[in-house]
């Protein structure tokens, strides 16, 4: 091989990227073990996955998602990953690793045209821009069901997921019972349509029932945990007597070790934190975080799947299926950590 | 030096602007948080200056950063002790600067795209290796690496100083810092004049890589926790201070502390637009408009200022 050319540097990379998929694949998938429950807090059901796969059909279910190195998806992914077992259909989860909406729009047409999608299960980055394929898929008869937040244009064949606005009154309502509806309160998150939902409805939630509560313009991170752990470093400063913070999307688990710091240098600030990673579920264990307000990613991409599935037979679905937001707090932590 | 003096004098504007704008900006608290979140990216750019001004371009410090940190979170979370993962950590970051060097300096592939396939790989063996969800909770001698204070400020301050004063000399003092800038200005010449310019590639490559695996276990050490996305974004951050700071894309000329000044530029924005409430929509729009406006009235205005 000559690597002197750019033909023989390609080639290299070609075997390096092939090493690579070969290692990954070796490399044990650890998944957190997490029971779910469509009831928010109470009682905790476990969903039963068929122990048998069924006998595999032809086509692959794809979960199209942006910024998918989140680990926020792990416990949908799980979920996605043992649903399509169940029906017996390949299952794949796709799209940028970032917030590239371009890359993901491009995976969308690639799928839309592919033969092998026999449905798409997506989490919008932008309503607009997927409009188009959403369309093209619906009218070539892929199953087409959305997730995380729903599109104004209802083209889709059904929607499953959490209602955002009503996740952040969920947890308005709880912050605003946390701090007996006085002090101050922020919030924390990366941009995104689902975010903006759902920290407009924390706000107005707060402004509704504690007018007296002093609420402070969100802060935004890019991602990173370096952008994060800035951003909340500096919002501190920026409000010193931060009665509570909620960070409203799910990587808050990376940050619980310099909040922890921040505990030890006298700041009393509340942490709400939101979703369930275990970092995330420990902190709430240990008291650093007050609480979390959870989405059961599992349960939703699991029946997101069934959705799909019965639409690819000719089954009517519901339009739309909204599931509640978990609240975690010590006193139930327990039953959502991994033994 | 018509640079530094620039970008001191816009530093200052900016500062003394925010200072009188907001109640926290000012405050010995808010500075330690810009300083501390500046340091490691500091670290990088010191070495990413002789780098760039070598004629050279590194994309994938991200994902060295990236990889190297969670190899150790890894190590530590299976067993191995901490000081032996730092090692393997700093090692892997040698191995992958020398893999770039060699394959842009030796092989000459475009740097752009060979390091742009570096980073890929570095962060997709950091996402596969941990399927996105970070090691943590690590040991506190370890943690101390990065948490310790000195005078308030987290000790990556230090990190930074050494850093920028090492290689400060070896570029302003030394024969090889002159044989950087002679290879980036002009690597023909430089050839003629019996400068070895492949293993002076390699070298910097060298440099940065292990420069990014310190970045990524000193993040990890700061946030207990190896996050496969811990600095994405940094490059282009640094990238973007070093040509502020009068730094050129195409090699030759560059700065330490005049990229220094740029990135401190860029943080004291960053900071600005959470201490000014500055709605999340607005807020890349913001910084992006004040560092065109500082870059062009340094251009501009002092030009003829110190002409006379």
């Amino acid at each position: 091989m000559n690597i002197q050319t750019s033909k023989g540097f390609l080639a290299l990379m070609i075997v390096a990227s092939l090493v690579a998929g070969l290692i990954g694949g070796a490399v044990p998938l650890v998944y957190t073990k997490v029971m779910h429950t469509p009831e928010p807090v109470a009682e905790v059901v476990e969903v039963v996955v068929t122990p048998e796969p069924a006998p595999e059909r032809e086509g692959t279910y794809y979960f199209l998602a942006g910024n998918n190195s989140d680990p926020f998806y792990v416990d949908g992914v799980k979920g996605f990953t043992e649903a399509a077992e169940s029906v017996g259909m390949k299952s794949e989860f796709v799209g940028p690793m970032d917030l590239n909406l371009a890359s993901q729009m491009k995976t969308f047409e690639e799928l839309v045209a592919s033969p092998e999608t026999k449905g798409i299960f997506w989490y919008p980055m932008d309503f607009n821009a997927g409009e188009p394929f959403v369309k093209a898929a619906v009218d070539a008869g892929i199953p087409m069901v959305i997730g995380a937040a729903d599109s104004p244009f209802k083209t889709r064949n059904a929607f499953i997921g959490y209602n955002n606005t009503v996740l952040g009154q969920q947890a308005g309502a709880w912050a605003a019972k946390l701090i007996d509806c006085k002090g101050e309160v922020g919030t924390i998150s990366v941009n995104g349509p689902n975010l903006d939902e759902r920290v407009n409805g924390f706000n107005e939630y707060i402004k509704s029932v504690c007018p007296e509560i002093m609420l402070h313009e969100r802060a935004t991170h890019d991602g990173s945990a370096a952008s994060e752990a800035a951003t909340l470093e500096a919002y501190l400063i920026a409000h010193p007597d931060l009665t509570l913070l909620w960070w409203a999307d799910g990587a808050a688990g990376v940050q619980a070790g310099l909040w922890k710091d921040k505990q030890a240098q006298g700041v009393k600030t509340l942490f709400l934190a939101t979703d369930m990673p275990q970092a995330t579920l420990e902190a709430v264990r240990d008291g650093i975080f007050v609480g979390t307000v959870a989405q059961d990613t599992y349960t939703e991409e699991y029946w997101g799947v069934l959705l799909m599935d019965a639409l690819q037979k000719g089954l009517r679905v519901p339009d739309t299926l909204y599931l509640s937001a978990l609240l975690i707090d010590k006193t139930n932590v327990d039953k959502f950590l991994t033994k | 030096m018509r640079r530094i003096i620039g970008l001191v004098i816009v530093n200052i504007i900016v500062i003394a602007v925010l200072a009188f704008a907001t109640k926290y900006f000012w405050t010995k608290a808010n500075l330690i948080v810009i300083a501390d979140n500046m340091m490691l990216e500091v670290v990088i750019l010191a070495g990413y200056t002789l780098l760039l001004i070598g004629g050279y371009f590194d994309l994938s410090v991200d994902g060295i950063a990236a990889i190297c940190g969670v190899v150790l979170g890894l190590l530590i979370n299976g067993g191995t002790n901490w000081v032996t993962a730092i090692f393997v950590g700093l090692a892997l970051g040698v191995l992958i600067g020398i893999f770039n060097g060699v394959v842009v300096a030796k092989f000459k592939v475009n740097g752009l795209i060979a390091t742009l396939t570096t980073w890929w790989i570095c962060i997709g063996f950091s996402l596969g290796m941990t399927k996105a969800i970070s090691p943590y909770n690590f040991p506190d001698a370890f943690q101390v690496l990065a948490q310790t204070r000195i005078f308030g400020f987290r000790v990556l301050i230090i990190y930074a100083i050494i850093a920028v004063v090492i290689l400060s000399v070896i570029l302003h003092w030394t024969r090889t810092g002159s044989r950087i800038y002679v290879s980036g200005d002009n690597q023909q010449s430089a050839e003629l004049m019996g400068i070895d310019t492949v293993k002076l590639g390699i070298i910097l490559y060298t440099l940065v890589g292990v420069l990014a695996s310190f970045v990524g276990i000193m993040m990890a050490s700061r946030l207990d926790a190896a996050s496969p996305s811990t600095v994405d974004g940094m490059t282009l951050r640094v990238i973007a201070a070093i040509v502020i700071g009068g730094g050129s894309l195409s090699g030759g000329k560059g700065n330490i502390i005049a990229g220094v000044l740029g990135l401190v530029l860029m943080h004291v924005l960053s900071n600005a637009v959470i201490q000014l409430g500055i709605s999340p929509y607005w807020q890349k729009a913001m910084l992006g408009s004040v560092l065109l406006v500082a870059v062009l009235s340094e251009k501009l205005n002092l030009k003829g200022a110190f002409k006379k």
